[in-house]
């Protein structure tokens, strides 16, 4: 196992290994990553593929995440970067069987078309509404502005932003969530 | 193939250079990253990490709105201080950033002292005669903003040396000032042409004037020439022709050579459009 040295707040790799210590979806996490790699990158090895890889270079908005609380580009992050930090990925915001009321609210609109944007947004859609629960619509669309959709015509979006709104308003808050 | 082996969180400025100017090592500094991350240099072996250096501030005291470098652009667009700044075009500029995810990370330092001419921030601040504060070697220095740029000063920002806060002098607070960026797309962070105006003005007169310009050039500039024109008079259709005329002939090599005769076309106008504006406000 590679050694963690935390003298003057650094992190050393070992073995051309980092280990990597963060709050995942709630989780205490630790991973190995290698020097140069992404978040994306290291998201998508540990089976989180829900983050994708589109564009790669910060311009398509499809590996959103959300990490401290706002929207990060994970593709632009060295997965070091996450170490003592709290992220977010789609997979940490509902499932199948019990799905987030933005995800919920995405399946309502129709907004869901390929879907290779959709995680991106509905993260995207929950930074926003966790700060501004009753969003205008041109503050939905400035707050989307960073995922593409080949799709549509961000339609369909703009309204499950605004179905979520709502339904949110409705609900006990869930810590998290 | 990545070198970096090191990775650090200094809590202290003077940490962070002492880690920047390490013996035997090649250190890179991370502020949002967005640029840094994928310009990593392979020989680089320790990424030295801002986030803990308390460098996102907002300060207005009677001599300068000072925004500390690792201020993020979202940030910076919930100043109340920054909304107003110079008709507002501190807020507008940030506004525009690309995307939303990118106002999340990016940071205003990163945004002056990573060379690309489509940078919003270079041009407008350079308007405003903003100062640049750099830590070096256990010292600060302020120095004009166009510094930043000198073959002198731009190889050590961020591998040696830390641009740590902008100062941009009260004198700028109510200055009637335009932001003006010409790109195919709105969110598109390449553009053709930014043009920042900023005026003074006092019963009907253009006391001054800043006309400042990006990304048609590979490193923002002042037009000096064009500036003096508009001092001390009242401006209408063909002294704003005149001043632009004038900047626009004074442009030097461009960002894209090969769309010269309409670049230089495009700015006349920008400009022309930007002095006028600014002097109706």
């Amino acid at each position: 196992m590679p050694k963690t040295v935390k003298k003057s707040n650094a992190i050393t790799a070992s073995n051309g290994l980092f280990t990597v210590n963060f709050e995942l979806n709630g989780v205490k996490t630790e991973l190995l990553t290698k020097p140069g790699e992404t978040l994306l990158d290291l998201l998508r090895r540990s089976g989180l593929r829900g983050t994708k890889k589109g564009c790669d270079t910060g311009d398509c908005g499809s590996c959103t995440i959300i990490l401290d609380g706002k929207t990060a580009l994970s593709c632009l992050m060295l997965a070091v970067q996450a170490n003592g930090r709290k992220v977010t990925t789609i997979e940490g915001l509902g499932s199948p069987a019990e799905p987030h009321p933005i995800q919920t609210a995405f399946v309502q609109a129709g907004a869901v078309q390929c879907g290779f944007c959709i995680p991106g947004m509905i993260l995207a859609t929950k930074a926003l509404l966790d700060k501004n629960p009753s969003p205008t619509e041109p503050e939905i669309r400035h707050a989307l502005d960073g995922n593409l959709c080949r799709c549509t015509g961000y339609v369909k979006q703009v309204e499950a932003v605004q179905i979520a709104a709502q339904a949110l308003k409705k609900q006990p808050k869930k810590k998290g969530k | 193939m990545h070198k970096l082996d090191r990775y650090c969180l200094p809590s202290t400025l003077k940490e962070a250079v002492a880690e920047l100017n390490a013996p035997g090592r090649k250190a890179v500094l991370f502020g949002g990253g967005t640029l840094a991350v994928k310009t990593l240099p392979p020989s680089a072996d320790t990424a030295v990490d801002s986030r803990l250096l308390k460098l996102n501030y907002v300060k207005t005291d009677s001599k300068y709105l000072t925004i500390g470098a690792g201020t993020t652009f979202t940030e910076l667009l919930e100043k109340p201080a920054v909304k107003t700044w110079a008709s507002g075009i501190l807020h507008q500029a940030a506004f525009a950033i690309s995307s939303r995810m990118v106002r999340d990370m990016g940071t205003l330092g990163g945004n002056l002292v990573r060379p690309y001419p489509y940078n919003h921030f270079p041009c407008l601040l350079l308007a405003l005669d903003a100062q640049a504060v750099v830590a070096f070697k256990g010292k600060t220095q302020t120095v004009p903003l166009a510094e930043l740029w000198s073959p002198k000063l731009m190889p050590l920002l961020g591998t040696k040396a830390i641009l740590t806060e902008v100062k941009i002098p009260a004198s700028s607070k109510n200055l009637s000032a335009i932001f003006e960026k010409f790109s195919k797309t709105e969110s598109m962070w390449e553009s053709y042409a930014i043009v920042t105006v900023a005026m003074e003005k006092k019963a009907g007169v253009c006391r001054s004037a800043a006309i400042a310009l990006g990304s048609a050039v590979p490193t923002a500039m002042r037009f000096p020439k064009a500036e003096a024109l508009l001092a001390g008079k009242t401006i209408d259709e063909t002294l704003a022709e005149q001043a632009a005329a004038q900047a626009a002939a004074a442009l030097p090599k461009l960002t894209q050579p090969e769309k010269a005769d309409y670049v230089r076309g495009l700015v006349q106008v920008l400009v022309r459009r930007a002095i006028l504006q600014a002097f109706a406000k």
